[in-house]
């Protein structure tokens, strides 16, 4: 099997947000990208900000103070960690006036109202794009408080893989085509969980492999889907 | 065997004999390489053509090129910078999820990651079973910080990070 990345729908919205934070400026520069587990909302973070350099990442541990949070994005965007909230503020401030940078703060679902407020200071203070990415949680609490949700340019919901998803990833990784029903079956099987779709694609090679099989046919699929856990 | 293609050097040489004249047409360039027979004559012309796609030389009238010192040419390191981009926001990774971000070579990713290795910047940190139940070696970035640093800020001409800043850190 070859690991091949699929710019699915979910990672083209994502991509196209963080390109329109970055270069239209409307004064409304905060985004949110939801979803549940296994949609793939980190990779889509890691492939942007591999590609795009641009693009800064900050990972919020649970363990980060508010004074953690300011310190780690001056060292993404200043590559400097000022022991003073002042001299972080003063880094990060510099930095974005020198070169517009879109901050991409994972798993942002686990800050406190707190820490999503000092996000909206430096959004409304120096005009910092960024967009928030995390589980559901981080909408409720971004609704808690309305001049948050107010300054939230888009709320992308990472939706669950589709057909044509998986038809794409069979072709791109196994070099097989699928029919539409057979498509639907494997889509239905993964419950929108695209580590599932890549659990089954290795299965369905090893059968094929197994059983001589060149193309896909409904016994294998039928084998595929048939569910051992 | 008689046709087999093997590394002449030929670019390497062109580049060389562009850069001494300057301004040149593909004649003069056969001239000063002494290039006496028609295949050799069409490899020059093939080899300034690309040149020509490439940048590394210019049109100044028809047929007749200037070379272009000061601009870099040839390799680019877009891709290895996406590699140590990759491997920073990873910090736990093995070659599979590089390539996986990065689209780059895959011996080209392992070159870089061995590099890497031996130079000390990462270490290894096991072997784990992928999610299709393959063992792959895994590897970590021994600090993050220094990494970034090393590998990843890349500061323009009037890059304003200063050293005070950083000694504060």
């Amino acid at each position: 099997m070859k690991w091949s990345f699929v710019p699915n729908g979910n990672y083209q919205r994502v991509e196209e947000l963080v390109n329109e934070l970055l270069t239209e400026s409307s004064g409304i520069e905060l985004a949110a990208a939801v979803a549940p587990y296994g949609r793939g909302k980190s990779t889509a973070a890691a492939r942007i900000i591999t590609m795009n350099p641009c693009t800064v990442y900050t990972y919020f541990e649970p363990r980060f103070s508010l004074a953690g949070l300011i310190r780690e994005i001056a060292f993404s965007i200043g590559s400097t960690r000022p022991q003073s909230t002042q001299a972080s503020v003063e880094v990060i401030k510099r930095e974005i006036s020198n070169k517009r940078r879109v901050v991409l703060v994972d798993e942002a679902d686990q800050m406190s109202l707190k820490h999503l407020n000092q996000l909206r200071a430096f959004h409304d203070l120096y005009g910092i794009p960024i967009v928030l990415i995390g589980e559901d949680a981080l909408l409720s609490k971004l609704d808690r408080e309305g001049r948050l949700m107010s300054r939230v340019r888009k709320v992308l919901k990472f939706q669950p893989v589709t057909q044509a998803d998986v038809t794409i990833f069979y072709k791109q990784s196994l070099g097989l085509s699928l029919t539409p029903e057979h498509a639907t079956a494997l889509q239905r099987h993964s419950r929108g969980d695209f580590r599932r779709v890549i659990v089954d694609a290795a299965k369905a090679e090893r059968l094929m492999k197994i059983n001589g099989l060149k193309a896909v046919n409904d016994s294998l699929v039928h084998e595929v889907c048939k569910d051992e856990r | 065997m008689k046709d087999k293609a093997y590394h002449t050097g030929l670019t390497a040489r062109i580049r060389e004999a562009a850069r001494k004249l300057k301004e040149f047409s593909s004649a003069t360039i056969m001239n000063a390489l002494n290039i006496k027979t028609y295949k050799e004559a069409e490899h020059i012309r093939l080899t300034i053509k690309e040149m020509r796609k490439s940048g590394e030389i210019e049109n100044v009238k028809e047929a007749f090129y200037r070379y272009v010192h000061e601009t870099r040419h040839g390799r680019t390191y877009e891709v290895l910078n996406r590699i140590y981009r990759a491997i920073h926001v990873k910090g736990l990774f093995s070659a599979a999820d590089i390539i996986l971000l990065t689209e780059a070579d895959k011996r080209y990713v392992y070159r870089t990651i061995y590099a890497l290795l031996e130079a000390g910047d990462i270490e290894t940190a096991g072997i784990r079973k992928n999610i299709v139940n393959r063992k792959e070696a895994l590897f970590r970035v021994r600090h993050k910080d220094d990494f970034y640093l090393k590998f990843i800020t890349q500061k323009d001409q009037n890059g304003i990070t200063s050293k005070k800043d950083r000694k504060q850190g």
